[in-house]
């Protein structure tokens, strides 16, 4: 039996993450349909769940450094750099934005438990696609991930914004999905390997110079699929919309999960599949980064909500990480980097906006935000350091990022690139300063209520806010990070 | 020793950080306590600082304070100097007198203790910036800065005016700032380090061959800072902040930080003769035009705006010559100069209830005999009128200018009309104010309170000695930038008897400035003879326009990128790219036509979109070389 265990990979601690948190999410199943019990007992599963995936991710590090790059399940299942990475990451999300989610969820009266399961599996999902080393397995977890989080937004089934959200994010989505799954079997019908390690070994056999058209057409394909997660522009009209009609208290999960996880499986594709043909997509992917920055700047600026805002934001961001993935093995450590560090902004800030619009409204409108400053100097101050962090204003976290990435770009000789970045940065100031000017200095007769914060909330935001900081002051350890990942394909 | 550099830093840091979290229970004398004595401390500091490199014949100083980045290495690190103490005990100075006079000039003010504190802020960042020991941490000072005069030029953000500054100020510095940037990057991909000494020491050794625009890129940041043409717009309309506030950050220290930069940089600036004729020229440009603009201003502290612009150009000037010490030496005269009169205006505005129109003012000399005194002393020191401290600097720029030959005898004829110009429009300046027939009663004006004097009195006496440091008989400054200009090769002074015409002429220039001011504003020559001068009216107007040029650079830089963004999405939103979240939604609100468009109307035409970029999309890459060719 053993043998036969090893022969194909049969491995538990690669997967423990995932059956983790649906192990979680059955527990609590059972636990609604079964067993009357008062809330303390469900956010104490949910979060024991999160915490115990935490750790099983810890033993995939210990895994990692037995075994090195390894893959598990019949090349299904891949343990690299990069989805450890991952799955740090997912597991982040879950712990900083478990206090949103679970008020939100609270609010939502007899639903509570559906969504809280709905994000378990949600990041069961983009647990699975980080981990993917087969096409079709990164198919089925992106598809878990997505539809989880199609529910999602419009769980708040009295608010018609949050349907429609719901709504034009499966119907868009499931055009994205279709769209990835013909790359993929056109990827398949060239080489007919589905592994992405396999795959490149096709690549190389062939020679880059004769690949065959349905195999860059197919990864060309991929490439959107994934692009639309990450709301990269031409395809990001669907962000704003969903943004803004989804609970507050789920978007910051909602957005960071999906660009964390489609992120990471776009940088191996491009160091391991198609490192050798990369040139071939550097008009395509060109563009796609030019038309982040600018679209992302050009209609953020005009935005009078802010989850919009943020929304385009986030377009010009993945423009930004995009560019450093794309563009080389130091690009890619840098956008790791980036990507880090612009996850924890983007979570906090939500948290944010989750407390002081409330954790199930859509609209959030900029000028509900008057007098935050007035009203709660802590909140205002936090806001302010994540904006900060946001526009790359130096001593931030987000600076470090743009600095580094840029200035790999420029080492790169993509000077044109590194122009127009560093415009939409300049455009960013507008943007970003725009909300701390309305919450911090404008004077206004209707400041919003006063807001009161849980001990637990404090906490997560100094917390986040304190790393925003200390990562643009002493950044040298999460640049060692990064550059770990990439280490083994230099 | 070295560690008494972070205290100079951390003081004002720490009490603004404290009047922040106890500004509340702070009341205006608490505050005084608190800002006063932590400014006198930090002046004791950069006194004993800079005379302990005094003592050591200006050895630098070095302060690593941990690793920023691992590889290439880049190190928070601070380095004292000549240089940077000159501007260290310059900035330590000006800021607590300043503060003191703040005191009474803010006194009663709502946010009296946030004022303080972002003035605390404020030095605190100016320090980092002449502290650093290598680019980033400059860069950080710089960013730094501008945030925090951003905060001060809006600090009275109910003024619709002071919130509009504000942003064009951040706007047009952002621009600088993304110039700043790139050079940044070029240096760190040629070079790999950031530490000053070891680029300089490099650039001994082989120099990058796109030097020039590497030059040229940084130099965009320094005419952001140092508001320079076409970045200079900013620095008239930032006058809406406190008048302190513009007397520290708008005259005396943070648009002297593109100087202070570009004397940082020298070793490298040697090098690039295109980087140097841009200086130049460009400093002449705005030396000119700033100066013809700031004859027929109404608004008090928009002449003297418009005289710093101007004075910052001669500094350009000085730099674009190669006489770096001369640069130096005039943003240390003008620093005193130029606060002295930003004060003594802000006494005249505080008297004066808030009116700052010269020509509702007019003798004011009896009513504020102290003031008129010292603000006389500053218009004689700025127009170069000996001995006072102006004369020696700005002599010394235009001697340095005339020894290189050439060419450079046009730009010293310019920069001398240029020098006739500032002594005229500060001559009227103070005769409207404090010299002719009041046009309006004035009965309720009286003299300022002592703690508005007694700094104006300082820094008279300031304006009047200060240019002892370096004369053609005691070379002062010389000595002790030698250290930092070691390896630059630095214009000097012409000898014997030319020196003695130039500064003649110089002479000369500055009281004819003074003269004409006189005959015309007071002693109506052209009402006496009546003469009309032709197109007269028509040279006002495009004076007080500033040749359109203010207003064009605003239309581009700032109106346009808010205009051009708010086009294209409209346009584009015509498209339904950025259609609004309201397709069913709407639906369930509006009639039954619109209905059956709308329901489905907006995600169709996404998917639409989504259908044809990605065909669009297909096609590059297929049209792309090496995919089918």
């Amino acid at each position: 039996m053993s043998e036969i265990s090893a022969a194909i990979g049969f491995n538990l601690i690669v997967i423990s993450p995932t059956i983790a948190l649906v192990g979680t999410a059955l527990v609590l199943l059972f636990f609604t349909i079964t067993i009357e019990s008062n809330e303390t007992v469900k956010k104490s599963i949910t979060l024991i769940g999160i915490l115990i995936t935490s750790f099983c991710v810890f033993l995939k590090f210990g895994l990692f450094f037995q075994n090195g790059i390894s893959s598990y399940f019949t090349q299904k299942i891949l343990l690299d750099e990069f989805s450890l990475f991952g799955n740090v990451l997912i597991s982040l999300i879950l712990l900083f934005n478990f206090l949103p989610i679970w008020d939100s969820s609270k609010q939502l009266k007899e639903k509570t438990t559906e969504a809280i399961i709905l994000t378990l599996m949600s990041a069961s999902g983009f647990m699975l696609m980080v981990d993917s080393e087969n096409l079709i397995m990164l198919f089925i977890g992106l598809e878990i991930g997505s539809i989880s989080l199609y529910a999602l937004a419009g769980l708040n089934r009295g608010d018609k914004l949050s349907n429609e959200a719901s709504l034009k994010y499966f119907l868009l989505g499931s055009l994205a999905s279709c769209i990835l799954i013909y790359g993929v079997s056109l990827v398949f019908v060239s080489f007919s390997v589905f592994s992405v390690y396999n795959f490149a070994l096709g690549i190389a056999y062939v020679g880059p110079d004769s690949v065959p058209l349905t195999t860059s057409i197919g990864v060309l394909l991929i490439f959107i699929g994934l692009l639309f997660k990450i709301a990269a522009a031409p395809f990001q009209s669907w962000a704003p919309d969903v943004y803004q009609g989804s609970p507050t208290g789920y978007v910051g999960f909602m957005s960071s999960i999906a660009k964390v996880s489609s992120f990471i499986v776009i940088a191996r594709l491009c160091l391991v599949s198609i490192n050798i043909i990369i040139e071939d997509f550097n008009i395509f992917f060109l563009i796609v980064i030019i038309s982040s920055a600018l679209i992302g700047s050009l209609f953020a600026s005009i935005q009078e909500d802010l989850k919009r805002l943020l929304a385009y934001s986030g377009v010009v961001q993945s423009g930004f990480i995009l560019s450093g993935i794309v563009s080389g093995i130091n690009g890619t450590s840098a956008s790791m980097f980036y990507l880090f560090t612009y996850i924890l902004q983007l979570i906090g800030i939500f948290i944010i906006f989750s407390i002081i619009n409330g954790k199930l409204s859509s609209e959030f409108n900029i000028q509900s935000i008057q007098g935050l400053f007035i009203n709660n100097r802590f909140l205002a101050a936090s806001f302010c350091i994540f904006m900060f962090g946001l526009a790359g204003i130096p001593l931030t976290s987000g600076f470090v990022s743009k600095f580094i990435l840029l200035t790999n770009l420029w080492a790169y000789e993509k000077y044109l690139l590194v122009s127009i970045l560093l415009l939409s940065t300049v455009a960013g100031f507008y943007f970003y300063l725009r909300p701390i000017w309305i919450a911090t200095i404008e004077k206004t007769e209707t400041p919003i209520e006063t807001l009161k914060l849980k001990k637990s909330e404090y906490f997560v935001i100094t917390t986040l806010a304190t790393l925003t900081i200390f990562f643009g002051l002493v950044p040298s350890s999460l640049i060692n990070i990064s550059r770990w990942i990439v280490q083994s394909y230099l | 020793m070295e560690i008494l550099i972070l205290g100079v830093l951390l003081i004002p840091f720490l009490t603004s950080l404290l009047l922040k979290v106890a500004g509340k229970y702070m009341n205006e004398l608490l505050t005084n306590f608190v800002t006063l004595n932590a400014s006198l401390l930090s002046v004791a500091i950069s006194f004993f600082l800079f005379g302990y490199i005094f003592l050591d014949k200006f050895k630098p100083l070095k302060f690593e304070l941990f690793e920023w980045f691992p590889d290439p290495q880049i190190v928070f690190e601070f380095y004292l100097d000549g240089l940077s103490g000159v501007m260290m005990v310059l900035i330590c100075t000006l800021s607590l007198v300043i503060q003191l006079f703040s005191t009474s000039y803010m006194s009663k003010d709502e946010k009296y203790t946030k004022y303080f504190e972002y003035f605390n802020f404020f030095v605190f960042s100016m320090l980092l910036l002449v502290l650093s020991g290598n680019f980033l941490v400059m860069f950080f000072g710089w960013e730094l800065v501008g945030l925090s005069s951003y905060l001060l030029i809006s600090f009275w953000s109910e003024k619709k005016a002071a919130s509009k500054a504000g942003n064009k100020a951040f706007i047009l510095n952002r621009i600088g700032d993304f110039g700043f940037l790139i050079g940044l990057m070029m240096i760190l991909n040629y070079f790999e380090t950031f530490n000053f000494l070891s680029i300089f020491e490099n650039t001994l050794k082989t120099r990058p061959e796109n030097l020039d625009l590497m030059i040229l890129f940084l130099l965009l940041g320094a005419f952001g800072k140092s508001a320079q043409f076409p970045l200079f717009s900013w620095l008239p309309d930032a006058m809406e902040g406190p008048t302190p506030a513009s007397a520290l950050i708008h005259a005396a220290t943070m648009v002297t930080a593109g100087v202070f930069m570009l004397v940082r940089i020298s070793p490298l600036l040697q090098f690039s003769e295109i980087g140097s004729i841009t200086i130049i020229s460009l400093g002449l440009l705005t030396a000119l035009i700033s100066a013809f603009a700031a004859i027929n201003q109404e608004d008090i502290k928009k002449v003297l705006a418009y005289s710093t612009i101007s004075q910052l150009g001669f500094m350009f000037i000085a730099i674009g010559a190669g006489a770096y010490v001369a640069a130096i030496f005039h943003l240390v005269t003008h620093a005193f100069f130029k606060a002295l009169l930003f004060l003594g205006a802000g006494a005249v505005i505080h008297e004066m209830h808030h009116e700052q129109n010269i020509y509702k003012m007019g003798g004011l000399r009896k009513k504020m005999p102290v003031t008129a005194a010292m603000m006389g002393i500053g218009t004689l020191a700025i127009s170069g009128i000996p001995p006072l401290a102006g004369f020696w600097s700005k002599d010394e720029i235009l001697a340095s200018v005339f020894s290189r030959g050439g060419i450079y005898y046009g730009f010293w004829a310019l920069s001398l009309l240029a020098a006739l110009m500032t002594a005229f429009y500060m001559g009227r300046h103070w005769l409207l104010i404090f010299v002719k027939e009041p046009s309006n009663e004035l009965d309720s004006v009286n003299e300022a309170p002592k703690n508005m004097t007694r700094p104006l009195i300082l820094l008279g006496l300031f304006s009047i000695f200060i240019g002892f440091i370096n004369t053609p008989f005691f070379h002062g400054l010389e000595k002790v930038l030698h250290e930092t200009l070691y390896d630059v090769e630095v214009t000097h002074l012409p000898k014997g008897i030319t020196l003695a015409v130039l500064a003649f002429l110089s002479i000369g220039a500055g009281f004819t400035g003074l003269a004409l001011a006189y005959l015309i504003y007071i002693f109506d020559i052209f009402g006496y003879f009546k003469i009309k001068i032709p197109f007269l009216k028509q040279i006002k107007k495009l004076s007080k326009d500033v040749l359109n040029l203010n207003k064009i650079g605003n239309l581009i830089f700032v109106k346009g990128m808010k205009s051009l963004s708010r086009k294209v999405a409209v346009s584009v939103d015509g498209m339904t790219i950025d259609g609004f979240i309201n397709g069913v939604a709407r639906s369930f609100l509006k009639s039954s036509q619109q209905i059956s468009y709308s329901q489905t109307g907006l995600v169709r035409s996404y998917v639409v979109y989504f259908g044809l970029f990605m065909l669009v999309l297909i096609l590059v890459f297929l049209f792309s070389p090496g995919v089918l060719l």
